[in-house]
C-alpha cells in the first residue's frame, strides 16, 4: 500500500508514521512537508491514499527558507487541485485544529468537513481530529484505511 | 428592429436558436439599460418588444429578465402585504410608486401572455371607469380585488382616498386616514396627513394652494424622494407644482381633488377610449364621458386647460369656438363624420391657427368619403374641405409629408438644439406652423456653422439635411440658403468631434444593432471608442455605452473573442464597469475556445473578471486563498495555450507574437494582477522554494519596468520589498548562530608560550629512555611475551616515563584551559552563552506570547498565577485555584525541563571540576562516556602521540593534536546534544503540553478551552521552530562570513527586516554623516544577532584604526535600554569587501578584539562597552530592539534588555 503523508509538523507527522507502520507493515509511506511538495508528489506518482494536514506552509521549510506563507487551507487547496488535474486519490485531512481562525471569522472542522465533503464527494474520505494526547484518531485512521484496502481487495 | 421568427417549425436550427437567443438576450439587455441605467420611459421599449417577437423568443427575455441582477434591480422592494409594511421600507425611494411598478409592467406587458399584468390592467381601467360613472360601490370592489391581487401601492392608497373623498366626503377621507395611521405609524402617511389637514383647515385658496405646494405635497415628495415628485409632475398634475396663473384657478383648485382627480381620469380616458374605441356601445360612452365633464367644467379658465390637454390651443379659442370644438369632437366620436367635417371647417374659419383641427378635419373627411353611406351626397361636401384643406396647407407652405422630412432632419442631426426641436415639432403637430420656411432656414443655418452646434456632423449628413430641406420648401432657392449650401466654412468643418456627435453615433448604432445591422454598428462603435476623450469625466458614461453596446454587437454576432475583447476594454476604462456584463456566462463559454482564440490575453483577464472579486476583496482568507487558486489555474490554461511552462517564460512570445496582448494594458494587467506571488506560490509548477518563486515574479517586475511605464512606482518598490527579503534572508543565513566558542588560537599561543621548557624536557627525556624503549619494544615486536612487556594500563605506563609525564602536563592544562578557561574555553561558552539565562528564555518565549506559562517574582517563590486563562475560564465549574494550579504547574515543569537539562548535560566534566552539583546520570545516557566528558582524554591523547609514527618532535605538533582531539570529542558531544534537543526533549515539551490539554479540557470550559488548544498548537509549531534554533547554538562557531554589498543597503535591509518582525515598518535609513538608532521592542533572538553582528562588522572590519572605530560607536545606557549611535567615520569605504580587506589587517596587528586589557582601557565609552555588557557581563541576554525615525535620515536604535532571566540568573 502506497501511502502519501503531507505534514509539517515532524512532531505529528512521526507519531502518524509511527501508528501506520504497526498497522501495516508492508505500508509504504512517503512523506511531503509542505503544500507545493505535497501537490508535486500527489501528481507526480500514483498512491493508496493522502494523509494530508489542513494548513502547511508554501514551501518546504529548509534553512533558510521560511516557506513563504502559512495556507490555512493547503488540505483544501490539495482536494481542489487533484481534481482539477483528474486525479481520484482518495485524500483524508488529519488536522490538530478545531477551529480554522482567521481574522474573518472561524470555521469549525465539522463545517469544513461538510463543505468538503459537498465539494469533493468523490475523494474526500473525511477529516480526522489529531491530538497526540487522545487514541482517538488512531481508530479512525486505521478504519479509513482498512476501508481503502477492502475497496481495493 | 429585430427580425421576427417565426416558430411554424418545431425543429428549429441550432443557429436559428443561437440567434434567437442573441437576439433576446440583447433585448434584455436593452430593456435593463434603458430602464434602470438610463432612466428611460420604458413605455417605448414595450411598445417595440411587441412587434416582431415571436413567443418563445418573448418567453425567453421574460425569463432572463426574471434573472437574479434583472430582478434585483426590476423589483427591488417586492410588493408589501398592507399599508403598515410600508413603514419598513426606505425612505429614500418609493418602494411601490406607480413609476417602479409601471416600469415592471410595462416591461413583462411586451409579453401579451403575462395574463396576471393583464388582468391588473383591465381592473385598472375598470376602476377608473366606475369611479367616473359614479358607481362607487363597483369601484371599491375593483379597488379591493387589486390591492388582494397585487398589493396595496401609492396608486391604490390614492384611488382610496379618492373613492373616500367621492362617496363620503373629506369626513370619510379624513376617517380612512386615521384608520391607516392608526394600523401603521408609517412617515408616509403622516406626509399625506399633514396634506389632508391643510386642506381641511384653509379655507383661503391661495393660502391652502401654497401650503399645499409647500407643506403637504413637499413633505410628501420629501419622504418618499424624488420619484415621487416625479410621479406627481408626470401623472398628478403638472400644473400643481407652478405658481397659479390667477385666483379662478386656486378656485377650482381649492374645490378640492375630486375635480382634478376626475378630469384626469376623464382627459385620460378620453385620450385613450378615442383611438380605439369603434362600436357605436363605446362612442355611447365616450359621449357620456365628455359630457359629464362639459357639465362639471364651466369655468372658461377650465375650458381652455381642457383645450390644452386636448391638444388645441386653449388662450385664442373663444368660448364660442369651443362649443363648435366640441359639438365637432361629439360629432367625431359618434361617427357622424359630415357634422365633424363640417363643423371643423367651420372652425377652421374661425381659427386658422388650429392645427389640430385640421387633422381632425382631415380625417372626418377621409371617413366621411370611404366608410360612410352617405358618400353619394356629401362627396361635394368632402372635395370642398379637402380643397380647402390644401388650399390651406399650401397656403401655409407646409406640404403633405413636411413632418416627415423634418422629422428625417432632426434625426439627422441628432442631439443638436435643432435636431431636438425639429424631432419635436414633428411629433407635435400643433406647433408645425409656428416655424416657418425662414426661421427654420435661419435656424438650420446657425446649426451647421456653428462648431459648437454642429459638432460632429459628418459632410454627408448636412448634404442630406440641405437635400430634404430643399425638398421640404420646394421654394427655399433663396439667397440665404444658396450660401448656406455653399459655404466654404461648412466645408472645412468636417472633423468636428463633440458630445451630440457620439451621442448621435451611439444612437444610431444601438438603432442598427437593434436592426440585427451589427457589423455597421461595430464599424461605428470602435470609431466612436477611438474618438471619444477616454480621460474626461464628462464623457464616461458614452464610453462605457460604446462598450457595452460593442458587447452587444459581439454577441449578436456570436463572437464571444470580441465580447471579451469589450469586456476586458470596459475593464481597463472603467473597473467597475464589468458590471453591466454577463461574465459568468461568457466565463463558461470560454471553455469551449479553440487553442488559437485561448491564446488571446483577454480570455484569462475575462476569466479573472469573472471570479466574484468582491468575495475576493472582502471575503475571509480561506476564500482568497481559494480565489488565488483559481486564479493560478487560470493563468496556467494561459501558459498552456502558449506552451509555456512558467509565466517568464511568456516574455518571448510577447517579443514574438504581439497580436495577443491587445489591448496594450493587458499585458500590464495579466502579469501585474494575476501573476502576483500570491498566485504564484499556488503553482507548483513555477517554483520549489520561496526564491525560485521570487526570483520568477523579480523577472516579470523588471520586464514590465522595460515595457511600460504603467505602475512604475509601484513595480519598483515591489522589486525594492522583494530584494530587501533576500537580502535578509541572505544575511540572516551569514549569522553565525552557534554558541559554542572556543578561542583556541588564544590557547595554542599561551600553551606555547608557557611550555616551551617542558616540552624541552620532554625531548631530554625521550632520548634517554630511546634504548629502553627498544628494549621494551623489542619482545612486543617479535611477539614472544607480549602481555609481559606491555604496561598493563596507561596509568602504570605512565608513572614509569618521564617524557610522558611531562607531555601530559602540556596536554592536561591544555584540556584544562580549552574547557575551564573563564573567558576562552567551552564552559565559559556553555556557560554564558547558554545556561544562564538564554536557553529558559529562548524557550520560554514561545509560551509567554501565548500566556501559557507565568514568571516567579523570586527565585524559589512559587509561579504567579496566570491571571488571564483564570480570566477566560471566568464561566468555569473550577476554581480559581485549580486554574492557577494547572499552569503553574505547567510552567514548572517547562522550567524544571530546562534547568535539568542545563544542571546535568550542558557541563564540561573534567577531574578538576568539582562534580557535587551535577548529576551525570543524564549525560551518561546520552554519552556512556559521559556529555562534555574529557577525563582520561589527556592520556589517550599521549597515547595516540606515542604510538603515532611520527614521534613528536616540536611542541606545536602535540598542541595541534590535543587540540584537535579536543575539537573531536566536543563536536560529537555537540551532535548528540543536538539530537537530544531534537528529539527527546522535544517530545517531553510536547507531552507536557499534552497534558496541560488534556488537564484543562476538564476544568476549562468550552470557548476557553478552545481558544487554549489553539494557542497550544501555535506553541507547538512556535517551539519546533524555537528548538530548531537553539540546536544551532551547539554548533562550532567559525570564522565569520561578511555579505559582499553596500553597508547602508545592510543596514536598510537590517532595520526594515527588523521592523517588519516587530509589525512597525520602518522607513530605509541613509547612512550619512551620523547613524543614530536607537532599537526598542520584541523580535526574534537571530533579528539581534543579525543587527549586532552587522554593526560589529561595521566597525570591526571599517577602514579606520581600532581606536577610531571603538571611539565611532558610542553607547549611553539606562536601565532599560542603551543606544547604540554608529558615525560613519568608522567606515570610510562603502563596500564590505573592502572594509574586509582592511579589517584583516587591523585582526592581524590587533589579534583579539576582545582582549581583557583593551576591555579595561576602552571598553568604557565604545563598542568594547557594549560588548562587555551584552557578552560577559549580561551574559548574553535577550534584547529587545526597535528603531525609531528622530529626524531626516536619523535613526535610534535602542537594544532594550529586558530579559528577566538574566538578571534571575
Amino acid at each position: 500500500m502506497k501511502i502519501l503523508l503531507i505534514e509539517d509538523d515532524p512532531h505529528k507527522a512521526e507519531s502518524l508514521l509511527g501508528h501506520i507502520a504497526c498497522h501495516y507493515a508492508n505500508a509504504s509511506v512517503r512523506s511531503a512537508a509542505s503544500f507545493q511538495t505535497g501537490i508535486r508528489t500527489a501528481l507526480s506518482d500514483w498512491h493508496d491514499i493522502i494523509l494530508c494536514d489542513m494548513s502547511l506552509p508554501t514551501y518546504d521549510i529548509k534553512g533558510i527558507d521560511s516557506g513563504y506563507e502559512m495556507i490555512t487551507y493547503a488540505g483544501r487547496l490539495i482536494l481542489t487541485e487533484l481534481k482539477a488535474k483528474g486525479k481520484a486519490t482518495p485524500v483524508v485531512i488529519v488536522t490538530q485544529y478545531t477551529t480554522f481562525s482567521e481574522m474573518w471569522g472561524t470555521k469549525h472542522l465539522a463545517e469544513v468537513n461538510e463543505e468538503l465533503h459537498a465539494e469533493f464527494s468523490d475523494t474526500y474520505l473525511g477529516a480526522i481530529f489529531y491530538c497526540a494526547s487522545e487514541d482517538s484518531w488512531k481508530s479512525e485512521l486505521i478504519s479509513i484505511i482498512d476501508r481503502i484496502c477492502i475497496q481495493e481487495s | 428592429m429585430v427580425k421576427q421568427i417565426h416558430s411554424s417549425n418545431n425543429t428549429r436550427s441550432s443557429h436559428q436558436e443561437m440567434s434567437s437567443l442573441h437576439s433576446t438576450k440583447r433585448i434584455a439587455s436593452i430593456i435593463e439599460r434603458r430602464l434602470f441605467q438610463n432612466r428611460e420611459d420604458p413605455l417605448p421599449v414595450a411598445t417595440r418588444l411587441k412587434h416582431g417577437l415571436t413567443f418563445q423568443q418573448l418567453e425567453d427575455i421574460i425569463a432572463r429578465l426574471r434573472n437574479p441582477h434583472t430582478l434585483a434591480r426590476l423589483f427591488n422592494r417586492p410588493i408589501v402585504k398592507d399599508y403598515a409594511d410600508l413603514h419598513h421600507r426606505a425612505p429614500n425611494s418609493e418602494p411601490t410608486s406607480d413609476w417602479l411598478k409601471e416600469a415592471a409592467w410595462h416591461c413583462l406587458a411586451s409579453t401579451t401572455y403575462s395574463t396576471q399584468i393583464a388582468h391588473f390592467l383591465k381592473k385598472r381601467v375598470e376602476l377608473s371607469n366606475f369611479l367616473l360613472l359614479g358607481d362607487y360601490h363597483k369601484a371599491s370592489q375593483a379597488l379591493d380585488s387589486i390591492e388582494q391581487e397585487c398589493g396595496p401601492s401609492l396608486y391604490t392608497l390614492q384611488r382610496r382616498f379618492l373613492l373616500a373623498h367621492l362617496d363620503g366626503g373629506i369626513t370619510a377621507n379624513r376617517s380612512l386616514l386615521n384608520s391607516l395611521q392608526s394600523s401603521a405609524a408609517n412617515p408616509v402617511l403622516l406626509g399625506i396627513s399633514k396634506f389632508v389637514s391643510v386642506r381641511a383647515e384653509f379655507e383661503n385658496p391661495a393660502v391652502y394652494y401654497e401650503a399645499y405646494v409647500r407643506r403637504g405635497l413637499g413633505e410628501i415628495a420629501q419622504t418618499w424622494g424624488l420619484q415621487l415628485r416625479e410621479y406627481i409632475a408626470q401623472y398628478a398634475h403638472p400644473l400643481l407644482l407652478t405658481p397659479p396663473p390667477n385666483p379662478s384657478f386656486v378656485l377650482w383648485f381649492s374645490n378640492g381633488s375630486t375635480i382634478v382627480d376626475r378630469y384626469l381620469l376623464t382627459i385620460r380616458a378620453f385620450r385613450s377610449k378615442l383611438a380605439s374605441y369603434s362600436t357605436v356601445e363605446e362612442r355611447s360612452q365616450i359621449r357620456t364621458l365628455i359630457a359629464s365633464l362639459s357639465l362639471k367644467i364651466q369655468d372658461p379658465d377650465l375650458e381652455n386647460l381642457l383645450a390644452l390637454l386636448t391638444g388645441a390651443p386653449p388662450k385664442s379659442l373663444a368660448t364660442e369656438a369651443q362649443k363648435v370644438y366640441i359639438r365637432a369632437l361629439d360629432a367625431y366620436v359618434a361617427g357622424d363624420y359630415i357634422s365633424a367635417a363640417t363643423q371643423g371647417m367651420h372652425l377652421l374659419r374661425l381659427m386658422p391657427t388650429c392645427f389640430h383641427l385640421y387633422e381632425l378635419v382631415a380625417k372626418s373627411c377621409l371617413y366621411s368619403g370611404t366608410r360612410t353611406p352617405e358618400l353619394g351626397t356629401t362627396d361635394s361636401m368632402a372635395n370642398q374641405t379637402l380643397g380647402e384643406l390644401n388650399q390651406f396647407y399650401s397656403g401655409r407652405g407646409i406640404l403633405m409629408g413636411q413632418n416627415q422630412l423634418l422629422r428625417k432632419i432632426g434625426s439627422v442631426l441628432g442631439e443638436t438644439h435643432l435636431g431636438y426641436n425639429l424631432f419635436l415639432l414633428s411629433t407635435n403637430s400643433q406647433k408645425i406652423p409656428q416655424l416657418n420656411q425662414t426661421s427654420l432656414l435661419s435656424e438650420l443655418h446657425s446649426t451647421l456653422l456653428n462648431p459648437k452646434m454642429a459638432l460632429g456632423l459628418e459632410p454627408h449628413d448636412r448634404d442630406t439635411v440641405l437635400d430634404w430641406f430643399q425638398l421640404a420648401y420646394p421654394d427655399s432657392a433663396s439667397s440665404q440658403f444658396y450660401r448656406l449650401k455653399h459655404s466654404r466654412k461648412l466645408k472645412q468643418n468636417k472633423q468636428l468631434k463633440g458630445l451630440d456627435y457620439f451621442r448621435w453615433r451611439l444612437h444610431l448604432a444601438e438603432e442598427l444593432i437593434a436592426e440585427d445591422k451589427c457589423k455597421a454598428a461595430q464599424r461605428i462603435l470602435e470609431k466612436v471608442i477611438e474618438l471619444l476623450p477616454h480621460n474626461d469625466v464628462r464623457w464616461h458614461r458614452h464610453v462605457l455605452n460604446a462598450y457595452s453596446l460593442l458587447y452587444d454587437c459581439a454577441l449578436a454576432m456570436q463572437r464571444t473573442l470580441d465580447a471579451l475583447q469589450a469586456i476586458v476594454s470596459a475593464f481597463f476604462f472603467h473597473e467597475e464597469s464589468v458590471t453591466r456584463f454577463d461574465l459568468a456566462s461568457m466565463n463558461l463559454q470560454t471553455r469551449t475556445f479553440s487553442s488559437e482564440d485561448a491564446k488571446h490575453i483577454c480570455v484569462p483577464i475575462a476569466r479573472f473578471l469573472a471570479l466574484d472579486r468582491f468575495s475576493l476583496k472582502k471575503g475571509s482568507p480561506s476564500d482568497l486563498a481559494r480565489q488565488s487558486h483559481a486564479v493560478y489555474l487560470i493563468v496556467d490554461d494561459f501558459l498552456a495555450a502558449h506552451k509555456c511552462e512558467r509565466p517568464s517564460d511568456l516574455i518571448e512570445v510577447i517579443l514574438s507574437a504581439p497580436e495577443y496582448f491587445e489591448p496594450p494594458q493587458s499585458l500590464n494587467y495579466f502579469l501585474d494582477e494575476l501573476c502576483c506571488l500570491v498566485v504564484l506560490s499556488k503553482a507548483h509548477r513555477y517554483a520549489s522554494t520561496t526564491d525560485e518563486l521570487e526570483s520568477e515574479r523579480i523577472k516579470l517586475c523588471s520586464f514590465l519596468l522595460k515595457v511600460s511605464s504603467r505602475n512604475a512606482e509601484s513595480l519598483k518598490s515591489e522589486l525594492s520589498a522583494i530584494s530587501k527579503r533576500r537580502l535578509a534572508r541572505t544575511v540572516r543565513a551569514q549569522v553565525d548562530m552557534s554558541r559554542i566558542a572556543v578561542n583556541d588560537e588564544v590557547l595554542r599561543a599561551a600553551s606555547l608560550a608557557v611550555h616551551a621548557s617542558t616540552f624541552a624536557r620532554f625531548l631530554r627525556f625521550s632520548k634517554l629512555a630511546a634504548s629502553d624503549a627498544i628494549e621494551v619494544a623489542l619482545p612486543s615486536e617479535l611477539g614472544l611475551n607480549p602481555t609481559a612487556t606491555k604496561p598493563s594500563s596507561p596509568q602504570d605506563d605512565f608513572s614509569k616515563r618521564p617524557s610522558d609525564l611531562c607531555l601530559l602536563d602540556i596536554v592536561g592544562s591544555l584540556v584544562i584551559a580549552f574547557t575551564l578557561d573563564e573567558n576562552y574555553g567551552l564552559n565559559s561558552a556553555l556557560s554564558r552563552s547558554i545556561r544562564h539565562g538564554s536557553f529558559l528564555g529562548a524557550l520560554r518565549k514561545p509560551f509567554e506570547q501565548e500566556r501559557l506559562v507565568t514568571r516567579r517574582p523570586l527565585k524559589g517563590a512559587p509561579y504567579a498565577a496566570n491571571e488571564f486563562w483564570i480570566a477566560q475560564a471566568f464561566s468555569s465549574d473550577a476554581s480559581t485555584e485549580e486554574i492557577a494550579e494547572l499552569f503553574s504547574h505547567f510552567t514548572s515543569r517547562l522550567d524544571d525541563l530546562v534547568t535539568r537539562t542545563c544542571d546535568n548535560l550542558l557541563q564540561v566534566r573534567i577531574p578538576l571540576k568539582a562534580t557535587s552539583l551535577f548529576s551525570h546520570e543524564d549525560s551518561a545516557i546520552l554519552n556512556p562516556d559521559g556529555l562534555f566528558c574529557y577525563v582520561g582524554l589527556d592520556r589517550e591523547i599521549i597515547l595516540e602521540a606515542r604510538d603515532s609514527e611520527t614521534p613528536i618532535s616540536a611542541l606545536e605538533d602535540i598542541v595541534d593534536l590535543t587540540l584537535v582531539k579536543l575539537w573531536e570529542r566536543t563536536d560529537e558531544n555537540l551532535r548528540r546534544v543536538r539530537a537530544y534537543l531534537d528529539s527527546s526533549f522535544k517530545q517531553a515539551i510536547m507531552r507536557s503540553l499534552d497534558e496541560l490539554l488534556t488537564r484543562a479540557q476538564e476544568l476549562l470550559p468550552t470557548e476557553a478551552f478552545a481558544g487554549l488548544h489553539r494557542a497550544v498548537t501555535r506553541t507547538r509549531t512556535q517551539v519546533q521552530h524555537e528548538i530548531a534554533g537553539i540546536c544551532q547554538w551547539f554548533t562550532r562557531k567559525l570564522a565569520p562570513q561578511y555579505v559582499d554589498v553596500p553597508l547602508d543597503s545592510v543596514l536598510t535591509a537590517t532595520i526594515d527586516t527588523i521592523n517588519e518582525c516587530s509589525g512597525n515598518f520602518l522607513q530605509s535609513i541613509q547612512v550619512e554623516s551620523k547613524v543614530e538608532a536607537k532599537v526598542r521592542g520584541k523580535f526574534v533572538t537571530h533579528m539581534y544577532d543579525l543587527l549586532f553582528i552587522l554593526l560589529s562588522n561595521i566597525v570591526e572590519h571599517s577602514a579606520s584604526s581600532w581606536g577610531t572605530a571603538e571611539a565611532s560607536v558610542s553607547m549611553s545606557f539606562n536601565e532599560d535600554h542603551c543606544t547604540i549611535i554608529v558615525e560613519n567615520n568608522c567606515y570610510g569605504s562603502n563596500s564590505i569587501t573592502d572594509v574586509v580587506k582592511h579589517a584583516n589587517e587591523l585582526i592581524a596587528s590587533s589579534a583579539l578584539s576582545l582582549r581583557d586589557a583593551r576591555q579595561g582601557q576602552e571598553g568604557n565609552t565604545g563598542l568594547a562597552k557594549v560588548v562587555k555588557i551584552l557578552r560577559i557581563d549580561l551574559k548574553q541576554p535577550l534584547p529587545t530592539i526597535l528603531a525609531r525615525r528622530v529626524g531626516e535620515n536619523r535613526f535610534r536604535i535602542s537594544v532594550e534588555i529586558d530579559s528577566h532571566e538574566v538578571f534571575a540568573a
